[in-house]
């Protein structure tokens, strides 16, 4: 045996350490692993690059009506088929997913904006204000989502934006209790403490440390949000209070759909697969981003 | 235990209050009054109309007079339906919504529990991917969409159901199932994610390492830990049975509740929406009060120490 | 050491876990042996493979993840590694039983002590559920805990975290096991609770002639009830010696940073020594020594894997420095370095 001193250089330091892999990058890798995930981005995308692009490509507009072939099969002029106005579904179905994802997108931001600074607010700032807010909360919580959208829109009038202006009015609740619990949580960590001694502001403390560090929640919960948003303006239209003809969202799509099940499946097969998938997209999404920003399953 | 009894029956009469004014508001804040987005209406019968609804009152009276009937059990009569009051129209709608509510409900207890723990126990296995796509698809699929799509596959096509109406048990099967569906795989996946959750608890651990046989662990120690969550989402499952009643009797032609709602927004009956609004926000939160008082009464935790609500 | 029996051999233990980065080998061939009545401690820094040692052997490693592809364990004749599910339950709680770390989360809030205590009964002596109160009273009492009758119906939350402890080590010793493995007994309670649990375990020991293997990374904790040390590194023991010798004449670099580091009153002024940089990671266990890198005495010879030396009658270490051949320079810099 060889009983001479190592040099320093010499232990092969490198091959003992593992590589540090950032929490992102282990989330993201977490995340390609889930196939569920990645079918739901991916479909999403397709939806997204629909809605954009979709409509341009079409030879017809949403409401381009040729009565002479109403209710036609799919066919090569019409690859979605013909509705009883003869308007190309196709081209419906790609401005519904148009009118889907804004709505998405709309409930996002509101829940973003008015939500996160709300929960993130209360859950600094804790005793009065908090027991304050989350009391008007609880308050506004125990009133049904549905039926309070329904009254809004009995009272705005149906319409796109009053869509959205009804959501926005309810739906940033459930962020603002989980981003509040996530602040709560996090306020006593020692980093906090440390930042605060050193003279940072609350609004720096908020925006800069606790609110970048409850990223995980705040993005599980809105990418499982727009699936409800969707759902929401679907069921509006389905019964007669979101946008109205002829606008076509695919829960206008889906009623107009019901009245001919029997003769023409295909007008409500469109909509409702639509629908569905797009609803399924996010939630496998936000279900694997669940799963990959959860720091317990961290290896 | 008492104090949190108490606090959680002030915050549901502050709930409570803040619907019927918020609803009240909301129904007379529309611009210009109901009437004028109907076509005119000669002048004496409007005045008729002012008169019968007291609509030229000021408006904290019409509000103090309102709570004054509704305190009394009275909702008024409807808008459009001039010899029917809305009391009569819940009374009617009510018992067919119920039964096929509970229905719904049973559904998705029965079966979302036991696959949702099915999940967790053979988790990663193809159980648990089976449960988890049946689960994720069932709350993808709106209720409307799986209701025609079951209306076409068993009443148009195999016609061994009906496709519409009321009457006998054959009947609730369809809209039960088209109801159910987001329900039970809501439950289902909450309680594998429960499930999972617990079974990974440290006490889970000391009862394996006591010797203790599996279906032991599982019923005793980690069902009761397990169905917590679950009991707390039965508030909110009732509202979503609720809400989905409207487009499901609707669609199936059931003279239930809900759609005598869908009706009455279609035909602007105002103090209808008005009523029926309150009507189900009040058993909502009814409801969830109850199944708070039985979370508290399930957890000893809770029970002993009175504090509030996590 | 008087005569006594092996109660517990272990050979050549491997464990393994499949994670989604890959295949982490958190027991790299461990061997020991345990006799009647004795109490011994194992030492190590967090994911050295203490727990998982005591886990293999009570056979709760959970099994998508976790594999024991290797070793053997004899209890009694027979080895636990390759029982059935049904065999090895039969033991759990029974002949063999374990505690942990924190009786809070260990103990189901949901159930009365009364529950959680007369399982072991039933479960695996059959007695019914009045004869098992009657012991599991018994049971707290000699665990020291006053009052049994009432604490019988209490829910866990309503005891302190020490009484949650006894109850812990009330459960585990029921059927009277031959041998107790209690993982990190006293971190999670108060300094002067965890005397107590400590006293409460001796006596027990003395008492109920059970053996005991105490879980820790507190040397403390290991000077005040073991009889015996095996310190663990990176999956495999590097050391292993009675109390005694392991504090004075410890003959593993890792051993001797372990003990280094423990801040000493009288070195005041002095800065901590702390042994610099991390265990190895298991998902590629390195060739050579794991303790290389991290070794203030490395040598040409430690790129290969040290085996076992025999120091002295119960004391091995694995460490080039006690090769029989190495120049006497190696055996004194341990030496030296205590005594400073």
């Amino acid at each position: 045996m060889d009983f001479t001193r190592l040099k320093p250089s010499e232990t092969k330091q490198h091959l003992y350490l593992r590589p540090h892999v950032g929490f992102r990058q282990d989330a993201w890798l977490r995340l390609k692993k889930n196939r569920a995930a990645m079918a739901g981005l991916t479909i999403i995308l397709i939806i997204s690059l629909l809605a954009l692009f979709g409509p341009m490509f079409s030879p017809y507009s949403y409401s381009d009506q040729t009565l002479a072939k109403a209710n036609q099969p799919p066919s090569a002029s019409n690859w979605f088929g013909t509705d009883n106005l003869g308007r190309d579904l196709a081209t419906r179905v790609c401005y519904g997913a148009r009118i889907s994802l804004s709505i998405g997108i709309v409930a996002s931001l509101i829940n973003l904006g008015i939500g996160v600074l709300y929960g993130g607010i209360a859950g600094y700032f804790g005793g009065r204000i908090d027991s304050v807010m989350m009391r008007i909360v609880d308050v506004l919580y125990g009133i049904p989502l549905l039926l309070y959208v329904i009254l809004l829109m009995v009272v705005l009038k149906p319409g796109l934006l009053n869509v959205f202006i009804a959501l926005g009015l309810v739906y940033w609740l459930r962020m603002a209790r989980i981003v509040r619990a996530q602040v709560l949580g996090l306020k006593e960590l020692e980093y906090v403490l440390a930042a605060r001694v050193l003279g940072a502001t609350p609004w720096r403390l908020i925006f800069g440390h606790l609110l970048p560090n409850s990223l995980g929640p705040i993005i599980v919960t809105l990418t499982l949000s727009i699936p409800e948003a969707i759902f929401i303006e679907a069921f509006l239209s389905f019964i007669g209070l979101g946008v109205s003809a002829p606008m076509a969202s695919w829960g206008v799509l889906a009623s107009e759909g019901v009245v001919t099940l029997r003769s023409y499946p295909f007008q409500l097969l469109w909509p409702a697969v639509a629908i569905s998938l797009t609803m399924l997209g996010f939630n496998f999404l936000g279900d694997g981003l669940r799963d990959a920003l959860d720091p317990r399953m961290r290896r | 235990m008492i104090k949190s009894v108490i606090s959680r029956i002030f915050s549901m009469t502050l709930v409570l209050w803040v619907i019927v004014t918020v609803t009240f508001l909301l129904m007379h804040a529309i611009p210009g009054g109901p009437f004028t987005a109907e076509k005119a209406l000669p002048e004496a019968v409007l005045k008729n109309i002012e008169a019968r609804y007291r609509l030229n009152d000021p408006l904290p009276k019409q509000y103090a007079d309102y709570w004054a009937n509704l305190l009394k059990g009275d909702l008024g009569p409807s808008f459009k339906y001039e010899s029917r009051t809305v009391n009569e129209i819940i009374a009617e709608g009510f018992p067919v919504s119920a039964e096929l509510g509970l229905v719904a409900v049973s559904i998705s207890v029965l079966i979302g529990i036991p696959a949702g723990m099915a999940g967790a126990l053979y988790h990663n296995r193809w159980p648990d991917h089976l449960v988890m796509l049946f689960a994720t698809f069932g709350i993808s699929v709106p209720s409307f969409i799986l209701a025609t799509v079951l209306i076409y596959i068993f009443a148009l096509w195999l016609r061994i159901l009906p496709a519409a109406m009321w009457g006998s048990p054959e009947y609730v099967i369809l809209p039960a199932l088209a109801l159910a569906g987001m329900p039970t795989a809501f439950i289902a996946r909450l309680t594998r994610s429960s499930m999972l959750e617990v079974l990974s608890q440290d006490y889970i651990r000391t009862a394996k390492a006591k010797g203790l046989a599996p279906i032991k662990i599982l019923w005793r120690h980690a069902l009761k830990n397990a169905l917590l969550p679950v009991v707390t989402y039965l508030g909110p499952m009732i509202a979503a049975i609720f809400t989905g009643s409207f487009v499901i009797e609707s669609i199936f032609a059931i003279p239930g509740l809900g759609r005598h709602f869908v009706t009455s927004i279609y035909n602007r009956d105002y103090t209808v929406i008005l009523g029926i609004t309150i009507f189900y926000s009040t058993i909502l939160v009814i409801m969830n009060f109850l199944v708070d008082l039985a979370y508290l009464w399930i957890d000893p935790r809770i029970k002993m120490d009175g504090e509030g609500r996590n | 050491m008087c005569l006594s029996t092996i109660l517990l051999s272990v050979k050549n233990l491997h464990v393994r876990f499949r994670t989604y980065a890959g295949v982490v080998h958190a027991l790299r061939g461990v061997d020991f042996e345990l006799s009647v009545g004795e109490i011994i401690g194992i030492v190590g820094e967090s994911g050295c493979g203490k727990s998982v040692t005591a886990s293999a052997i009570m056979g709760i490693i959970p099994s998508p993840p976790g594999e024991v592809f290797a070793g053997q364990a004899w209890f009694e004749g027979r080895d636990l590694l390759k029982l059935s599910e049904a065999e090895s339950r039969s033991l759990r709680g029974n002949a063999l039983s374990m505690i942990f770390q924190d009786p809070m989360t260990s103990l189901n809030p949901v159930l009365t002590i009364g529950t959680q205590l007369t399982e072991p009964f039933t479960e695996h002596q059959s007695l019914s559920n009045t004869e098992a109160r009657q012991r599991a009273a018994e049971l707290l009492r000699l665990v020291g805990i006053s009052d049994s009758e009432t604490r019988l119906n209490q829910y866990p939350h309503q005891l302190s975290g020490g009484m949650r402890q006894r109850v812990m080590i009330a459960m585990s010793l029921a059927c009277n096991p031959k041998l107790l493995f209690a993982d990190e007994p006293t971190t999670a309670l108060d300094v002067t609770v965890q005397a107590q649990i400590l006293d409460l375990l001796k006596r027990l020991n003395l008492e109920l002639n059970t053996a005991m293997v105490l879980i820790t990374h507190d040397l403390g904790v290991v000077a005040s009830i073991c009889q015996r040390v095996l310190v663990m590194y990176a999956g495999q023991i590097v050391e292993s010696a009675p109390v005694q010798a392991l504090f004075s004449e410890p003959r593993h670099p890792y051993s001797l940073g372990l003990l280094q580091s423990v801040p000493n009153p009288d070195y005041k002024g002095k800065k901590l020594l702390a042994i610099e940089g991390h265990p190895p990671d298991l998902l590629l266990p390195p060739d050579g020594c794991a303790f290389l890198p991290r070794c203030r005495y490395s040598m040409q010879a430690c790129l290969e894997t040290p085996p076992m030396f025999s120091v002295s009658t119960g004391h091995k270490a694995r460490c080039w420095l006690n090769h029989p051949d190495a120049p006497s320079a190696c055996h004194e810099v341990l030496k030296v370095a205590v005594a400073t």
